[in-house]
């Protein structure tokens, strides 16, 4: 049996469509005509910078914020009229807004008790639950007993004993340290996996939406920028802004000087920046970008795309060293290469270098 | 800025000058309740210890009607300002532009007692002459309705308490995290049902607080309760009429001591009822919890 309402619709159907949703705050436009589908069984995550508009929309899902115009369906049923309480969702909040004056069980089993479960019937499915997330046993404590990792876990608990098809998280890490969210990070994963209800995660933080999602839509100025599987928007990212948020990218704009075998140039002041063309004709403004791990730095030019630079300073960051160098109008570039190589050591500041890479590795993006 | 480089001296002399200022307020409440208990009454060289005049007070029927009349007001009060000074409080929470609403709310405070105070007679006068007319004219049963008497000095007290039991359920609402109220809407609770079962048993210390400072403001009053009471007589103007009519008798001062009394302890049972809570709370929030 699942205690979640309004749950006649069929499994197959997309667990989020979302058509043209819009919300305003006074002038601010928090949602800007969004379209959004979700894939039931899916973990997605929602990913942008601050005031973007992702928790504005995971909010409208939720029925905390009524939209101004579109429509939410939520596993086939159109949903935007209704309070939060008849909706198919749970909700994960950054803040855990757990019940101070409940006991860890008491958290857990309060919407199962709404429901009108037994006492008997509540508390053992809110024990089970706690056992899943890792909390068997804490039932009787109080909620500021706990740390803010079990805290986001009895959270979790509560939202996932009354089985809901469509979980929603508010950037639910936020408030934990950077190895516990790691951890929870796993967890979230696992859990979703092991339920297999879909996941409505947002954040802002990449790595989190890497180590999650199936699935990521970039959400910024109330727009959905885009979405893609974490890899398409990592290595092959459709637009600028994607290229710029996801990752370290260099960007080179200006316009497309030459096409040549599907190969696009733009002009630098170093030297011409190649891409795969991707249909964009001479005299078309682009920009260029290229992930900071697939440059080059060396001493002599090498075949391919190679900009002549200066080189600045280099940072050591474990993994990676990651250099940095100035092209001639004093824009300058990231390089990220395995520390220890040959091309790693014996760089003095304002020594020329070149800077290269595979056209195949860069993106052109004509937004 | 840390208060380790502060001088411990410093704080005593603060705690010093604080309990000095308190003592020369509360001293002649003290006094008065000091007479209250001497058999001989005010002045006299003798003190032999009685409660005798306290005894008097309950005997008087006169008192005991006052009585029983300002604890029907206190009642009648509460029963509207707490209901309303807590939704005053929600709507000062949701609404963007806050202070328009505490504008209008505080506004009160901010008129002198007896200018409020004649204000409210000149209305609730001409209020009533309106519907004596609206009696004869249309023979409905209306003409009653705003003479000075029970409800006049109730609404009187209503708008002299709101603003307080306003402020302070507020301070203690501010304290309230919103999203637990979403958090019980997601779990499935109807919006009355995450007031009633989340929001609610987490202010109510500030509700317990705004009732009780409501009940002591309506004992407290005089001017308000004197001008809108129409027939009956409370506690205080009893008190107030007494000393102003045969001066201070011994009943008088027990009825002033009983008051003060009251009102002390009421303050001091929450006092300690919060500081109890306090330690409880950092008990329990410094019991060892793992990760």
């Amino acid at each position: 049996m699942t205690l979640a309402p309004d749950l006649d619709a069929p499994a197959d159907t997309a667990a989020v469509s979302v058509r043209g949703l819009a919300k305003r705050y006074g002038p601010v436009r928090a949602l800007d005509a969004v379209d959004l589908d979700i894939e039931a069984g899916s973990y997605f995550v929602l990913l942008g910078p601050s005031g973007g508009g992702k928790t504005t929309l995971l909010r409208a899902l939720g029925g905390f914020i009524r939209p101004d115009a579109g429509t939410v369906r939520l596993a086939g049923r159109e949903v935007q009229d209704l309070p939060p309480n008849r909706r198919p969702t749970g909700m994960v909040f950054q803040s855990y807004a757990l019940f101070p004056h409940m006991s860890v069980l008491g958290n857990v089993a309060y919407g199962l008790k709404l429901r009108r479960l037994s006492a008997e019937e509540a508390r053992a499915r809110a024990e089970a639950v706690l056992a899943r997330v890792g909390l068997d046993g804490y039932g009787e404590r109080r909620v500021w007993e706990l740390s803010g990792g079990q805290q986001q876990r009895v959270q979790l608990a509560r939202a996932l004993a009354l089985e809901p098809r469509i979980l929603l998280l508010d950037e639910p890490l936020a408030a934990l340290d950077a190895k516990l969210r790691k951890e929870m990070c796993y967890e979230l994963k696992h859990l979703q996996e092991q339920v297999g209800i879909t996941f409505v995660h947002v954040t802002h933080n990449q790595e989190e939406a890497m180590t999650v999602a199936d699935r990521i839509a970039l959400i910024s100025d109330g727009r959905l920028v885009e979405s893609g599987a974490p890899k398409e928007i990592y290595e092959r990212p459709r637009r600028r802004f994607t290229a710029e948020f996801v990752g370290e990218r260099n960007l080179f704009d200006g316009r497309v000087a030459a096409v040549e075998d599907g190969i696009a140039a733009i002009e630098t002041p170093g030297g011409p920046a190649l891409a795969p063309a991707e249909g964009a004709a001479p005299g078309a403004e682009a920009a260029i970008s290229v992930r900071s791990e697939r440059l080059t730095l060396s001493r002599e030019p090498r075949p391919g795309a190679a900009l002549r630079a200066e080189w600045r300073e280099r940072v050591y960051l474990g993994l990676v060293a990651q250099h940095i160098v100035a092209l001639p109008d004093g824009r300058e570039l990231s390089i990220r290469i395995a520390p220890g190589g040959p091309e790693d050591a014996g760089w003095s500041a304002g020594e020329l270098c070149h800077v290269g890479w595979d056209p195949a590795d860069a993106r052109l993006h004509l937004d | 800025m840390s208060e380790d480089y502060v001088s411990p001296w410093e704080t005593r002399l603060g705690w010093l000058a604080l309990s000095a200022v308190v003592l020369a307020i509360m001293s002649p409440v003290l006094y008065s309740i000091y007479i209250s208990f001497n058999e001989h009454g005010f002045g006299a060289a003798r003190y032999d210890f009685t409660t005798a005049w306290y005894a008097a007070v309950f005997e008087d029927a006169q008192l005991l009607s006052a009585l029983g009349w300002t604890v029907a007001l206190a009642l009648a009060t509460v029963v509207v300002t707490i209901p309303f000074a807590l939704l005053c409080a929600k709507l000062f929470k949701r609404l963007r532009r806050k202070l328009w609403l505490v504008f209008l709310i505080l506004m009160p405070l901010f008129a002198p007692a007896d200018i409020f105070a004649s204000s409210l007679l000149v209305f609730f006068k001409t209020l009533n002459g309106t519907f004596e007319g609206i009696a004869d004219a249309t023979g409905l049963p209306v003409g009653h309705f705003f003479q000075l008497g029970f409800v006049t000095a109730t609404i009187g007290l209503i708008v002299y308490t709101l603003p307080y039991a306003f402020v302070v359920i507020l301070i203690t609402m501010g304290r309230y995290n919103a999203e637990q109220t979403e958090a019980a809407r997601a779990c499935g609770a109807t919006a009355w049902q995450a007031f009633l079962q989340v929001e609610f048993p987490q202010i109510r210390p500030g509700v317990l607080a705004a009732t009780a400072f409501t009940v002591i403001l309506v004992f407290n009053e005089y001017v308000r309760s004197n001008a809108l009471k129409g027939g009956f007589d409370t506690f205080t103007t009893v008190l107030i009429s007494q000393m102003l009519n045969i001066g201070m008798s011994e009943q008088s001062y027990a009825m002033g001591g009983m008051m003060s009394l009251t009102a002390i302890s009421v303050v001091a049972a929450i006092l300690a009822w919060t500081f109890a809570r306090r330690a409880q709370l950092t008990r329990r929030a410094a019991a060892p919890a793992g990760n």
